[in-house]
């Protein structure tokens, strides 16, 4: 199984900048102006500044006075918007608060914020809130009263609350809020117990408040199906991950029972198994060692294609999420909800409805085992 | 400002960090304001509540300067960071 995307050797090196037993290694010189500016371009869409001045200021990274500079730049605007991320989440969370809509703190906010020694490292594009499914609707609603727009239509009425992944808010500032009815899109998604994962919430303080996140586990199954099954390949997420098992009490045992539960323990194999590889981590820890034996069946390397691999797609991986749908009459109305996608829908895809059915068929077609 | 003001870092105040600079988005602010130099050496050490005589002597020492020469930085400081709801007095 290779599972080790390609990057540049530098900026993983960038990208596993203080983790321990990591052997990747930077540059003893500074580097030339055209190999700068990939790697800062590449360090700025993987969102990894934190590292590289981390680095740049503990000398593991020779640089010019102009390229401190522009790391310590590229550093302080990212921070600036994580900032007003962590203020746009404050007054999301009182306004939840207040309409009695019970939420959680996903991903990149939760992890900077729980996970690293310091939150400056982690940076994060938006906030990202778990809800209850039955409280979808009303926490849009809130949403949108707080002068949010939905960036997306929802393929059918009541599919987001039902089937989805959840929804993006975009408010006029540009800042996002991203609503989760679950923590992926498609089959992994909707095997993953949601209702439990409203139970034994952890805490962290945000601008004198305590906010509600995932417990640790939980945390971690969240990042690991987020590096495999979300933006696949991303350092940062794949970062995440390690950090995760090297830095923080993770019981292991609960992990896996829980990933177990939800069919999922293929993802967090493939996610702990790419971190070790990417990162060239020496330390050998008993999670580890599993996600290397580990040997997904026929039914979890199926249940991967939709996300992974040269049939990933979306309509695939709708098409594979049917399994994971309850009973018939829901596997029904998840597939009359595919086929009869709302008019505003495919407007926003750009697609009328000919071409829908014609991309749903060939999906199917690639959907065969 | 007197000698025996207490300070502290206001809780609702949002903050990062980067090389050297401190980042601080105080409520109701339309842009985060950036602490460099005795600023960022104040907001560290106002974790907890201090007198202004304490801050003082602590920056005295940690730039090696004479307190007497310190206290009117300190306090221009101190003022400054209140007016932009960065810090509040403790009782």
């Amino acid at each position: 199984m290779t599972t080790r995307p390609v990057h540049d050797e530098l900026v993983v090196a960038v990208a596993a900048y203080g983790l321990r037993g990591s052997r990747t290694s930077l540059p003893d010189t500074p580097l030339d102006a055209p190999t700068w500016e990939r790697l800062i371009d590449r360090v700025r869409s993987e969102r990894l500044a934190g590292h590289l001045v981390d680095a740049v200021m503990d000398g593991a990274l020779p640089v010019t006075r102009e390229q401190r500079q522009e790391a310590v730049e590229l550093h302080t605007t990212q921070l600036w918007w994580s900032l007003l991320l962590d203020r746009r989440l404050l007054a999301t969370a009182s306004a939840l608060q207040e309409a009695s809509i019970d939420y959680r703190v996903l991903k990149g906010t939760a992890v900077a914020h729980t996970v690293y020694p310091e939150p400056s490292l982690r940076l994060f594009g938006d906030v990202d809130l778990l809800v209850r499914a039955p409280q979808f609707d009303q926490a849009a609603a809130v949403l949108v009263s707080l002068g949010a727009r939905r960036s997306a239509p929802a393929l059918r009425a009541g599919f987001d609350r039902r089937f989805g992944k959840g929804a993006g808010f975009v408010f006029e500032d540009q800042l996002e809020v991203d609503l989760h009815r679950t923590l992926v899109l498609g089959y992994f998604g909707l095997l993953v117990d949601v209702d439990a994962l409203f139970d034994h919430p952890a805490t962290f303080r945000i601008g004198g408040r305590d906010l509600p996140a995932l417990r640790l586990e939980e945390r971690f199954l969240n990042a690991c199906y987020h590096a495999v099954l979300g933006h696949h390949g991303r350092l940062v997420s794949c970062r995440d991950v390690a950090q995760f098992v090297l830095e923080t009490p993770l019981d292991m045992e609960r992990a896996l029972a829980v990933a177990r539960r939800w069919s999922g323990e293929a993802v967090v194999a493939r996610a702990v198994h790419a971190a070790w590889e990417t990162f060239d981590l020496a330390d050998v820890v008993p999670l580890s060692v599993w996600a290397s034996r580990y040997q997904p069946t026929r039914h979890e390397e199926r249940a991967m294609h939709g996300y992974i691999g040269s049939r990933r797609s979306e309509a695939v991986r709708a098409l594979v999420a049917v399994r994971a749908v309850g009973g018939l009459r829901g596997k029904a109305t998840f597939l009359r909800s595919l086929v009869l996608a709302d008019r505003a829908y495919l407007d926003w895809t750009g697609q009328g409805r000919l071409a829908w059915l014609r991309r749903g068929r060939r999906a199917l077609h690639r959907a065969r085992p | 400002m007197m000698r025996g003001d207490r300070w502290v870092r206001r809780g609702d105040v949002l903050w990062r960090q980067t090389a050297g600079t401190v980042l601080v988005l105080a409520p109701g602010a339309d842009q985060p304001v950036a602490l460099t130099g005795p600023g960022v050496a104040i907001w560290h050490l106002l974790t907890v509540p201090m007198t202004t005589h304490a801050i003082v002597s602590c920056m005295a020492d940690l730039y090696r300067d004479p307190a007497r020469r310190m206290a009117e930085d300190v306090n221009r400081l101190l003022a400054a960071m209140a007016t932009q709801h960065l810090l509040e007095q403790s009782s």
